[in-house]
């Protein structure tokens, strides 16, 4: 039986039930709306790589960039037709993504809903591999690295992390390395998948225009065809990392015009074990904005005196007992803006006004989330990803946030690990 | 929903009516004749009359003042349709019916602020935002470098035609930036609202009569009947009867190929149906012909893909190659333009593409500016309703495609060169 849920303060219901395969299946109907959007999401990302594998006893360490390889390898076929091939058909649009916690499967679309579902669940589960198509696709991935290489806020981002952990891999990219990769076989990734594509392990969301009751008939009767009892909980690697960062300055040249910086700083979150994580990271969000934001008195002061051009960006991840937050600009003084952050870091105040202006503001997004079905999607995903919770009572802990508990927390933060990143322009050849 | 539109002769006003949104947008869009050396002037207008304003005179109290009106949301921008240029100000916000208070009126009292009642003191905008703005833009101009693809798709349009507006770069010009003061931006504000013509869209869950007398009472600066000043779409003046080449090299991990392909001579029915099912089938998604064979079959590329400007009269195709495979991944390239000319593609891929167009005239109903968009080219292009277009897309044949590729030219063909594969 499905579990009827509302979302507090909305008119989103969501009809949630897990499968005997132990798969998680959420349904968020919004008929106003006319397209459906599906995630098919593994909770299998690019730091999952050292892990028991199925069946084996010992951990097992595998090449960087597996997970995203495996996503871009299940668009092949045995049959020959291709995913994006049958999606086309009836107009419907289909991707994937793998990012560090999870790997997703979508399409989205307003034709065929059953037909695309029940071929989303069929293709996902099977696998194609071939020494050749695993080869094949090197060429591709290698060409995808490359075009990375030269995105100056990408490469800054992954500097930032790779100075910033000793161990944890999210130190390392998404997609790996042009070395990395080349290592990669069908073996590896065939015992990947096998670990991790197990509908216990597995994630469907449904939001928009569909039928919750036709959804729901087909996903059983897909799985019940299928595996059926949930798999013990896989073994992934723990890695112990200090509070340390590694290096505290990165340098970078690159064929670019404009200087760019970023800062990435790793907050221990152990002082704050008696806040609820999802609400740190709402203090964190709102804090944020309110340093970093359109509205902040630094931002104007660091604009007025040229450190900044523009804007600067703000946000955040969650990694195991860390935030990791970063901040990123373009500038032409980039040292300059880099100490005059660290000394903002070790002496703001936050002021009444504009915590609550910015709290409105919030909420009122918050209410706006719910007009787009792309967001509903990505809202319970990463909610389910992070937290391994709905939260329905989003809107009450958005209301609930007070000045008094920030400033409590911000006592406890730790802002003091920074690493940082420069890209400036390469010198004439 | 419901669609109406009045011509005032001052500005024509658009209001869309639909309970789908919390929100209601309202765009403002000014337009021109686009100019080579006016590029820059107008991204400084568009930069600064959002930067601060007289009443809220920094970005930190015109952003505060958004705020405190629930987060409202109100961007400017410059972009090219054809022979256009547009400046374009859209403003979100949360339907009043949610909040308590006249947030309607407010929200206008803030738009028209921005728009009509700028920083300007004694005929010259604020130096301090002024300094900002320009720090900005050069930093803009100077970084479309910063970007590749898009670098080397301009550098490919200049070699193509350098007079043309296709190549203009719309982000601006150092040399243009440097002319720019205080006071010619302010005479050139006044020009713009004195003779652009302006298109007011509104679209929300708003009472029409209540939206056409505010519309009335707050625009009532914009008070001169303008005159249409010529066509939008572009014809090409300079045709390439060969195939020209050129390289380019920079210190970068990967090559990027950029080609551009002129049409000439093509009908209206062609332009608007036949050309985006020709581009759908050759670059425009995972199952096209370049995908299938440059990138899944022979391994060259991680994207490749081509895109079609009716307005440019213009199809451009790029990728990100190693340079070594530049010859292979052109050849390529051609052979499937050739296929096309030949009508050797499969019915399906026709079919599919066109499942494809029939599927985004329906969604883009899920999102207000998509709606917006729609009725925008409605009013430029000249586009058909949506029941018409479903319509002649379903009546394309292959016979169509094969017919128009023969008017499509490869014209040029540039690559920014990267390193070698073994470095």
């Amino acid at each position: 039986m499905m579990n009827k849920l509302v979302i507090k303060g909305t008119n989103q219901n969501i009809y949630y039930e897990r499968l005997t395969n132990g798969l998680e299946v959420y349904l968020a109907p919004n008929e106003k709306q006319e397209a459906f959007y599906v995630t098919y999401s593994t909770k299998y990302g690019s730091v999952h790589n050292e892990f028991v594998p199925l069946g084996a006893k010992k951990y097992c360490k595998f090449p960087e960039g597996i997970a995203h390889f495996l996503e871009h390898k299940l668009f092949e076929q045995e049959s020959g037709l291709d995913p994006f091939s049958f999606f086309a058909k009836s107009g419907t649009i289909a991707n994937a993504n793998t990012s560090f916690f999870k790997t997703s499967y979508l399409f989205y679309g307003v034709n065929d809903f059953e037909a695309n579902l029940n071929y989303l669940l069929d293709y996902v589960s099977k696998p194609y591999l071939t020494d050749k198509n695993v080869e094949k696709e090197k060429g591709i991935i290698e060409q995808e690295l490359r075009m990375y290489d030269d995105m100056p806020f990408w490469v800054l981002v992954g500097g930032l992390k790779k100075n910033a952990f000793h161990h944890h891999p999210i130190k390392q990219n998404i997609a790996g390395s042009l070395k990395s990769i080349k290592a990669i076989t069908k073996e590896d990734l065939l015992t990947c998948y096998n670990t991790f594509y197990h509908p216990s392990n597995m994630i469907l969301i449904i939001t928009g225009n569909f039928s919750k009751e036709k959804a729901l008939d087909l996903i059983k009767k897909k799985h019940s065809a299928t595996k059926t009892s949930p798999l013990p909980k896989i073994k992934l690697k723990k890695y112990s990392e200090p509070n340390t960062v590694v290096k505290e300055r990165l340098e970078k040249q690159m064929a670019v015009e404009v200087p760019k910086v970023a800062l990435g700083i790793k907050i221990p979150l152990t002082k704050l074990k008696d806040f609820d994580l999802k609400v740190i990271n709402l203090y964190l969000g709102l804090l944020g904005n309110i340093l970093f934001g359109s509205t902040s008195k630094f931002l104007a002061e660091m604009v007025e005196k040229g450190y900044i051009i523009g804007d600067l960006s703000s946000n955040r991840i969650l990694v195991d007992n860390y935030f990791f937050a970063q901040i990123g600009a373009e500038s032409n003084q980039p040292s300059q803006l880099i100490m005059a952050i660290k000394k903002y870091l070790n002496g703001f105040k936050v002021n009444k006004k504009d915590f609550e202006r910015i709290k409105k503001v919030f909420i009122s997004s918050y209410y706006l989330t719910f007009d787009d079905i792309l967001a509903v999607n990505n809202k319970l995903l990463s909610n389910i990803i992070n937290y391994n919770k709905l939260y329905l009572n989003e809107i009450d802990l958005l209301k609930d946030l007070n000045k008094e508990e920030l400033d409590k927390i911000i006592k406890l933060l730790d802002l003091n690990q920074v690493s940082t990143c420069i890209i400036t322009p390469k010198k004439n050849k | 929903m419901v669609y109406q539109k009045y011509e005032v002769g001052p500005y024509n006003l658009h209001i869309i009516k639909t309970d789908k949104f919390k929100t209601v947008t309202i765009n403002v869009n000014f337009r021109r004749l686009v100019v080579k050396e006016e590029i820059t002037i107008r991204n400084f207008l568009s930069e600064i009359l959002t930067q601060s304003s007289l009443k809220y005179p920094s970005n930190r109290l015109l952003k505060i003042k958004a705020q405190e009106l629930y987060g409202l949301n109100l961007s400017s921008n410059c972009f090219r349709t054809g022979n256009y240029n547009f400046l374009s100000f859209s403003l979100t916000m949360l339907n009043e019916k949610y909040v308590k208070g006249s947030l309607l009126t407010k929200s206008l009292d803030f738009l028209t602020e921005i728009l009509f009642i700028p920083n300007i003191i004694i005929k010259q905008f604020d130096e301090n935002s002024f300094k900002i703005i320009k720090n900005i833009l050069e930093a803009s101009i100077k970084s479309l470098k910063d970007n590749k693809d898009q670098y080397a798709r301009l550098r490919m349009l200049e070699a193509m035609d350098d007079n043309s507006p296709t190549a203009y770069n719309m982000r601006g010009y150092l040399a243009d930036l440097d002319k720019i003061t205080p006071s010619n931006l302010c005479s050139y504000y006044q020009s713009v609202i004195k003779s652009d013509l302006v298109d007011i869209f509104v679209l929300g869950d708003v009472d029409i009569d209540e939206i056409k007398t505010h519309v009335k009472h707050y625009f009532k600066s914009i008070n001169t009947i303008k005159r249409n000043p010529g066509p939008v779409v572009i014809q090409h003046q300079k045709i390439n009867r060969y195939l020209r080449t050129k390289v380019e090299t920079e210190a970068i991990n990967q090559s990027n190929l950029s080609i551009g392909c002129q049409l000439n001579n093509v009908t209206k029915f062609e332009s608007k149906y036949v050309m985006p099912l020709y581009n759908d089938i050759l670059g425009g998604s995972g199952t096209s012909l370049l995908f299938n064979s440059v990138r899944e079959k022979e391994s060259l590329a991680y994207y490749i893909g081509s895109r079609y400007n009716e307005a440019d009269n213009l199809l451009t195709i790029s990728s990100g190659i190693n340079s070594d495979n530049f010859k292979k991944a052109v050849k390529l390239i051609k052979v499937e333009m050739d296929n096309l000319k030949k009508g050797d593609f499969t019915d399906e891929a026709l079919n599919n593409t066109k499942m494809r167009r029939l599927s985004a005239l329906k969604y883009a109903n899920d999102f207000p500016s998509s709606i917006i968009d729609r009725y925008f080219y409605i009013n430029l292009l000249d586009d058909d309703n949506i029941e018409e277009q479903k319509k002649q897309f379903s009546l394309v044949t292959k016979d169509d495609i094969k017919r128009l590729s023969k008017k499509i030219k490869m014209a040029q063909v540039f690559l920014l060169e990267g390193r070698k594969n073994d470095e």
